[in-house]
């Protein structure tokens, strides 16, 4: 009897392992002792309703994200901007994230630094390889140029000190982009942002104060 | 997902409506190449009394575009209608790539869509700042003349001291110039009581000038050489037959087109009339070197 229960036991958990891939180790010694317990018409059902049921969730598309870009910025000439940004995005569905972003651009006349963040809403993550998403935040920047030593001696010849040099200012931007996964945790995306930034220009209305910026940018992205 | 495609559609679409870049220099344009602004300086460009200075920018992509209108005050700076001075003329669009720059007199005072013809400075951008040269015809600076004192037009032994011809005793040319190029032409003048009074344009010195309106009757008798005699239809303000003693020669170069009636700044060579009786040779002295010169510089 005791013999015939057990061989009974081994068939049954070997059958519940082969049909819940994903069964984490707890089921592999609970289902023994149940299979010891309940009948054999019992285990029956409860394998058919296994076979019925989703697997549990045990992969989240939410999480941390990290990045890494390059791209240009269109104000001007076009000038090569690289930087890299961290994002957690929320929820089962990670439709909703927060991402922050530090940057450099290389302008033909200067250096711009920028800091910035993003509240962005997607869809579609983990279950499409597409994932578009619209951004919108703000930031802050620096911006810092030289002119060549010939054309500031050519300024001052005619009575001319180009200043500042150098300036701070706040932006508000709005964006969006496409995020197409390669792999499981690693994805390509595509990044658009336009951006205002508020100048400190005196004697002038709001809105002509506004300097614009565009910018598209390639990133790689890692999902932890 | 086409909802938020849609979306961020619109947004890209609404939001680059506005900010035109600021018209003073900035770090943040400047650093990004978005460079608008143009400073520019001069040395012996003359103020204008009747028209007005114009400055006009050529792009990478061959568009002009025009920075405004100026004079300049004594000391070579731009100046607008006022006199204040304009440190910095501001363009519509980014002018990082622009590769030339020309000045140009507008004689109405006022511009189109275009320069006028009379271009009287122009230089390349390199690295972003342009040195402005008269763009005149190449070999000016070598051009050399003279002026015999006499009047074939109403015969021999008549008035002799009231005419100058670019001819020497022996009938040959004396004024070597440089070919004409399509900018400009020569003209030249006779300056009696400090009043211009002009002999005629031309584009080679070994035919007539285009006019002969002050000469006497023997027009035939002229020589193939640009020259007048100042017997006939005095204009306001002068007697014929004139007295030259004292008066002042000037080549200029004028604007092909458009020209004005007073003598450009642009001379090419100049001579003084002493006391004449006929019969003297007037040596001229080349003056290219004080032809206007300027700077302009993108930032």
């Amino acid at each position: 009897m005791v013999l015939s229960t057990l061989a009974l036991s081994l068939f049954v958990v070997t059958k519940a392992e082969a049909s819940t891939p994903t069964m984490p180790g707890f089921a592999s010694i609970s289902v023994p002792l149940i299979a010891h317990l309940e009948t054999a018409a019992n285990l029956k059902q409860q394998q058919e309703g296994e076979r019925r049921d989703p697997p549990p969730v045990i992969d989240p598309a939410s999480g941390p994200v990290l990045s890494v870009f390059g791209g240009s910025v269109f104000s001007g000439k076009s000038a090569f901007q690289t930087g890299g940004a961290i994002a957690y995005f929320f929820g089962a569905k990670a439709g909703v994230g927060l991402e922050a972003e530090a940057s450099m651009t290389l302008g033909p006349g200067g250096l711009v630094s920028q800091v910035m963040g993003s509240f962005i809403l997607q869809a579609g993550a983990r279950t499409s390889k597409f994932v578009p998403y619209i951004a919108l935040g703000g930031g802050f920047l620096q911006a810092t140029t030289k002119f060549p030593d010939a054309k500031a001696e050519a300024l001052e010849k005619l009575g001319i000190n180009p200043e500042p040099t150098k300036e701070s200012a706040p932006f508000v931007h709005i964006g969006g982009g496409l995020r197409f996964y390669i792999k499981r945790n690693l994805a390509a995306r595509v990044d658009v942002r336009v951006a205002r930034v508020k100048l400190d220009l005196e004697g002038v209305e709001l809105i002509d104060s506004l300097f614009r910026m565009r910018r598209v940018v390639g990133m790689l992205s890692w999902e932890f | 997902m086409k909802p938020v495609f849609s979306i961020i559609l619109l947004l890209l679409l609404v939001v680059p409506g506005c900010g035109d870049p600021p018209a003073e220099f900035r770090p943040l344009p400047a650093a990004l190449g978005d460079l608008r602004g143009v400073a520019m300086g001069f040395e012996r460009l003359q103020p204008l009394d009747q028209g007005i200075y114009s400055a006009w920018l050529r792009l990478e992509k061959g568009d002009r575009v025009g920075i405004g209108t100026f004079n300049v005050n004594s000391n070579g700076q731009p100046v607008d209608a006022q006199g204040s001075v304009i440190d910095r003329f501001t363009a519509s669009e980014s002018l990082f790539s622009a590769i030339s720059i020309l000045i140009a007199v507008e004689p109405h005072g006022d511009i189109g869509d275009a320069p006028s013809e009379f271009v009287i400075l122009q230089g390349p951008f390199i690295d972003g700042i342009a040195t402005l040269v008269v763009p005149f015809p190449a070999g000016i600076q070598e051009a050399s003349g003279s002026y015999r004192v006499f009047t074939p037009t109403d015969g021999p032994n008549t008035n002799e001291g009231s005419g100058v011809w670019a001819i020497d005793a022996n009938g040959q040319p004396t004024m070597t110039l440089a070919d004409i190029n399509n900018i400009y032409m020569y003209e030249h003048f006779v300056v009696i009581n400090g009043m211009p009074v002009t002999m005629g344009r031309f584009r080679t010195t070994n035919t007539k000038d285009l006019r002969n309106p002050w000469s006497g009757p023997l027009n035939s008798e002229a020589p193939a050489v640009p020259g007048e005699d100042f017997l006939a239809n005095a204009p306001a303000g002068f007697t014929f037959p004139a007295n030259l003693s004292g008066s002042q020669l000037l080549v200029t170069l004028e604007a092909l087109y458009d020209d004005r009636v007073e003598p450009s700044q642009l001379v090419v060579l100049e001579g003084t009339l002493p006391a004449v009786v006929g019969g003297e040779i007037i040596q001229l002295t080349n003056q290219t070197a004080n032809f206007p010169i300027g700077t302009a510089i993108i930032y």
